[in-house]
């Protein structure tokens, strides 16, 4: 079994001994969970070095066969199971779920409450986003979802702090919404490969129904006509598109995130920011440009617009934000505006850049809830109005948060400049007039974030927090590996950068 | 000596990492010691590198590997020496080593001592790095990295709100301007295949630079222009100059090394860089020669009537920027860089002497100053010497290399911008003396200031006196006794001669510059040395255009009233959509997806397992539905 497999599933075999193991010390389950968790990191780690970068197919393959339909189509047997492995652009994302998911669990405080469930659902998130990225076929990646779906609900419903559960079931609702909308579009790809929308065109006719994610799109991607009339072909697409609106919280189906940002605690918001926010996009990367190609370029013009209104409208959302969470909330959809206009360029930079900008706000975007949530133990209060001179009290963790600040606003040498310039490289490309006034949101994030950093660890220190104290020693592991990673992949981007590459040329080349 | 030219900026850098892994309890000995002698040993370098390239002019090279893979293009980081950037190293690491030298005075007993030199040691990594860069997108990082350092600088004592306030505003508005020559590298990126120089200045130079939406040339103008924002962005020019004036809040030695004497003139060093773009458009060439001219005015007139010293010279800094603009964009590219390289040492020198002055009278307004010449003797020479440069006064540095400027205006034939730039040599004179005699001469304004009034340590008074002497000397470097060094050492750059052009010394317009100067420096001292002429009459009687200078041609008041209030407005109006009208929608919806809740309640059993075993069950029929319907059975 591939070590895609064992990665995937790992967190999901903690989470169901937390489960089964009765009533014992919280620390019993933390120990679990974050065995869990760091067995999955070091199996991923070891991941890169059994991968082949030289190539994009995909590898580490991992599957379990479940049950068999036998004869469903033209007489051809469906077996339907879990498979799992990776390809250049699963790995990284999988490599940033590990990371991130596994210091989403350091993040939960020790003396929670009901440890045992937040420890459970913590790891259930974790398969389930880790199988999002390394799923080899829709079954599988659909019950991924769900997995994802209803364990951050109760993530949000559980621990979070007043308001949550109105926030959870906002986010249940969106959340549940876009998953439909996933169904719907990709049992509908599905069925056309298998010649459903073709009947009777002889090329056809021998075409086998298969859920297998690879397939699918090498034969999707050879001849979308072939398979799909353009009516049919749209109105997939549109449907797989409006998921991946709702589901990456895009303009203006968006409203779910900030509230949910809000409501949650620490933990959860570093999960929700950093991994549950980028599988709207990989849906729009492997299904919307593996599968539908022709179609990311009839809807081009539609999609860079909207990435653009996002840019904008998540800056001067997050410059209007009275509240930290907030506003790195918006400064999210802000990010993933610019990953929609470098997928709607259709182009090598366009695309590597998107990639990139997923690694990089997800990195950040943990990084900020971490240490604004450390923060908020101190001060317990994220309202920007209220803080101020935090430098005195706090060096260590005001500086990270000015390192996690400049990478959020894209400052080189940070992952968010490389993600930045080449998703605009690949703009500028195709949509000129519309990436020159998207170039505006980079104005704007240098304004909602200094403005956020001159009213938090700037100026005079109000008398309460001048006594607080500074990172305790288990706080820095989390800042310094999620600062690390981003300083890692802005100063030499190749890291990854070799893997998007050829992620980015597969998917190109295909599409043709 | 040129393949190792990459030390030059690798030094500050290690001092950097040194000082991180010290901490923030180091002792200031140690911290400033190791500074010192980082830079100190990377100015050799540069020199040696400056004088190795003088010595074979064909030895310059670029160093590269690869960083990045974009499609088919490879991007590369590295260095390249260039006569153009070899003279800016030895400039940039010369002051620095004097100013690290200074602060070790200036800064003594400040909590964050090594923190500031962590800071100062990444700025000049950073800034060094810049001007070897090989290519555009490695000048772009490092030109952001400066701008990092300016703001982290800026506001290095953050518990001041107004310097809080200056570092943001400095960050934002040279952001503005980074916006532009950020579009521009892309466009140049994509039109040309590369960021090397060497590629785009080949495809601009033969007119293969090319978009499918722009004609080659409009593409040149576009992106030339593009590239201009940016540098007039870093180098404080009209109208993106708010910042520089605020950014003295800031330590003044971080003014001085800084907001003076580098990382402000690196636009004018991005214009030299990229030359042979803005001379394939000649537009692009007379936008820059406009804007540096509109500044040298603006910046001298506003000069003319600031109560804080700080900031006289901080508008001082702005229009000789300007006057390096208008340089290079009047042709004149070896006198831009010239006067580049002199206003360094004087304009670091001024600010020093200042810092000197702050630091004993611990007050910046110029109006409780006075008298203190008899105190601090040294400072007084210095900054006397800094001015008369500045001034333009014969035989001071600033002298030779303004003048240059100026002659070449006129020999150009840039009528008006000649008449521009001696108005502002005029009030360059006179504002320069003012601040000399308000600080140095008459009686002290307020005694009690005066009374411990002192002259610094040996670590503040040697890079005084080393500056002063610059200042005295830096022009013989390209005039006829060295048969114009510098200006063959800048123009071997490019052997066809195509990048500016020079001119012969024109003696009597150096009369009557060097009349221009005297004339201005006699007014200041018939206002503020002997009192013959009353200044508050005089401001009186031109009420009008002394509020227009001393309000700064209400130019900050503008930017609040148009560009932030705009800003503001759409947040504002975004911020009430979004919680108000979009989350009506949302609620309307879902009011009605609760009526058919309300049917659907008794399903909730409140049981995780139920839930998990629904919503599993639920796909597995959705699944089979699709899949029988794809067979054919409904």
């Amino acid at each position: 079994m591939g070590l895609a497999f064992w990665f995937t599933v790992i967190p999901l075999i903690a989470a169901l001994l937390i489960l089964i193991l009765p009533k014992l010390d919280k620390a019993v389950y933390r120990t679990i969970a974050l065995s869990g968790g760091i067995l999955t990191l070091v199996l991923v780690l070891a991941g890169w070095f059994a991968f082949d970068g030289r190539t994009n197919v995909v590898q580490l393959a991992g599957r379990i066969p479940w049950f068999t339909l036998p004869g469903l189509w033209h007489g051809h047997n469906l077996v339907v199971g879990l498979s799992f492995g990776v390809d250049g652009l699963s790995l990284p994302l999988a490599t940033m779920t590990a990371v991130v998911g596994l210091l989403a669990l350091l993040a939960v405080p020790k003396d929670r409450d009901r440890g045992k469930e937040n420890y459970f659902w913590l790891s259930l998130a974790l398969t389930g986003l880790m199988a999002v990225f390394t799923s080899q076929d829709l079954f599988t990646f659909l019950v991924a979802l769900e997995l994802v779906l209803f364990a951050v609900f109760f993530l949000v419903y559980l621990f979070g702090e007043t308001g949550h559960q109105q926030a959870a079931v906002k986010f249940l609702i969106y959340r549940g919404f876009s998953t439909v909308a996933f169904m719907v579009a990709l049992v509908g790809l599905a069925w056309a490969a298998a010649g459903g929308y073709a009947a009777g065109n002889a090329n056809v006719s021998n075409a086998v129904f298969t859920l297998n994610i690879p397939t699918l799109t090498a034969t999707l991607h050879q001849a979308v006509s072939q398979w799909l009339s353009p009516a049919a072909a749209s109105a997939l697409f549109l449907v797989l598109l409006l998921g991946v609106f709702i589901e990456e919280a895009f303009v203006p189906f968006h409203t779910w995130l900030p509230t949910t940002h809000e409501h949650a605690d620490t933990s959860t918001n570093m999960l929700i920011g950093g991994v549950v926010t980028k599988t709207g996009a990989y849906v729009l990367l492997r299904f919307g440009v593996g599968m539908l190609p022709g179609e990311v370029r009839h809807w081009g013009v539609m999609l860079a617009v909207f990435g653009v209104i996002n840019i904008l409208y998540g800056a001067f959302a997050a410059w209007s934000s009275k509240d930290w969470r907030r506003l790195i909330a918006y400064s999210g959809i802000s990010h993933m505006g610019l990953v929609l206009l470098g997928v709607a360029a259709l182009n090598s930079a366009g695309l590597q850049g998107a990639m990139f900008m997923l690694i990089s706000s997800g990195l950040l975007t943990a990084l900020l809830f971490f240490l604004t949530g450390a923060m908020k133990d101190r001060t317990t209060t994220l309202t920007i109005r209220s803080l101020g001179g935090l430098s005195k009290s706090m060096p260590m963790l005001s500086g990270f948060l000015m390192v996690a600040a400049l990478g959020s606003l894209g400052l080189p040498l940070t992952s968010g400049f490389i993600s930045e310039i080449q998703a605009f490289i690949g703009g500028f490309a195709t949509y000129p007039a519309i990436s020159f006034v998207g170039a505006l949101g980079v104005v704007l994030s240098a304004v909602y974030m200094l403005y956020a950093m001159e009213r938090t660890t700037f100026g005079p220190t109000a008398e309460g927090f001048l006594q607080l104290a500074d990172a305790r020693p288990f706080e820095y592991l989390p800042a310094v590996v999620l600062t690390g990673l981003v300083l890692l992949v802005g100063v030499y981007p190749d890291v990854i950068g070799h893997l998007f590459g050829l992620s980015a040329q597969a998917l190109l080349r295909i599409g043709g | 000596m040129v393949e190792y030219a990459w030390l030059a900026p690798v030094l500050p850098l290690v001092g950097y990492v040194f000082l991180l892994a010290l901490g923030r309890r180091a002792a200031e000995g140690l911290v400033a010691g190791v500074s010192v002698i980082l830079t100190f040993l990377s100015f050799l370098v540069s020199l040696a590198v400056f004088t190795a390239l003088g010595a074979h002019p064909d030895v310059t090279g670029t160093y590269t590997m690869r960083w990045l893979t974009l499609g088919a293009h490879s991007i590369d980081v590295g260095f390249q020496v260039t006569h153009l950037n070899a003279l800016m190293l030895v400039v940039v690491s010369a002051v620095s080593t004097l100013v690290f030298l200074f602060s070790k005075g200036y800064m003594h007993k400040d909590e964050r001592f090594p923190v500031f030199y962590q800071y100062l040691n990444l700025f000049v990594f950073s800034m060094m790095a810049l001007v070897v860069s090989p290519n555009l997108l490695q000048l772009y990082i490092f030109w952001e990295m400066v701008g990092l350092c300016s703001y982290l600088l800026i506001g290095f004592w953050y518990f001041k709100p107004e310097a809080a306030l200056a570092a943001k505003k400095s960050f934002i508005v040279t952001r503005l301007g980074d916006v532009g020559l950020f579009i521009g590298i892309i466009l140049l990126f994509l039109s040309s295949g590369s960021f090397d120089y060497s590629t785009v200045f080949q495809a601009a130079t033969t007119g293969h630079l090319g978009l499918s939406w722009i004609t080659p040339a409009d593409l040149t103008t576009l992106t030339g222009i593009l590239v201009f924002v940016g540098a007039a962005g870093k180098s404080a020019q009209f109208p993106l100059h708010v910042w520089l004036p605020d950014a003295m809040e800031g330590p003044t030695p971080v003014s001085a090394l800084i907001h003076a004497a580098t990382m402000v003139a690196a636009g004018v060093y991005l214009v030299a860089r990229m030359y042979p773009l803005f001379v394939a458009s000649g537009t692009a060439l007379t936008v820059v020669a406009w804007v540096g001219g509109i500044t040298a005015l603006l910046g001298a007139l506003i000069a003319l009537t600031q109560r804080d010293i700080k900031r006289v010279i901080a508008y001082s800094t702005i229009s000789q920027l300007g006057y390096m603009m208008m340089g290079l964009g009047v042709g004149a590219y070896a006198y831009g860089m010239f006067h580049l390289f002199t206003h360094a040492f004087f304009k670091a020198l001024l600010f020093l002497a200042a810092g000197s002055v702050i630091h004993a009278v611990d007050t910046q307004d110029l109006f409780e100053m006075g008298g203190l010449g008899k105190k601090m003797r040294i400072t007084q020479w210095t900054f006397l010497f800094g001015a008369l440069s500045l001034s333009g006064v014969f035989p001071w540095a600033g002298f030779w290399s303004k003048d240059s400027i100026i002659n070449a205006t006129l020999q150009s034939g840039h009528m008006t911008l000649f008449w521009i730039a001696e108005i502002a040599a005029f009030c360059t004179a006179f504002y320069i003396f003012r601040v000399y005699f308000l600080t140095f001469h008459g009686k002290p304004r307020d005694e009690s200031k005066m009374a411990h009034a002192h002259e610094g340590s040996w670590v503040m008074t040697v890079p005084l006196i080393i500056l002063a002497v610059m200042a005295f000397i830096a022009g013989l470097f390209n005039t006829g006794l060295n048969n114009f060094g510098l200006q063959r050492y800048l123009m071997a750059d490019s052997p066809t001669g195509l990048i500016g052009k020079v001119y012969p010394d024109n003696v009597p317009l150096m009369i009557i510059s060097v009349t221009v100067a005297l004339v201005g420096i006699g007014l200041a001292a018939l206002m503020y040395w002997k009192p013959v002429i009353s200044a508050e009459k005089l401001a009186r009687n031109l009420s009008g255009l002394y509020r227009l200078s001393f309000n700064k041609f209400y130019l900050d008041e503008i930017y609040y009233g148009v560009v932030v209030w705009t800003g503001k407005l759409i947040a504002g109006i975004v911020d009430f959509f979004d919680r108000y009208i979009l989350d009506l929608i949302v609620r309307m919806l879902g009011r009605l997806g609760y009526m058919g809740g309300v049917g659907l309640k008794y399903t909730q059993t409140g049981q995780v397992q139920t839930y998990s075993v629904i919503a599993f069950f639920g796909i597995m029929i959705l699944l089979a539905i699709a899949m029988f319907h794809v067979g054919g059975v409904f």
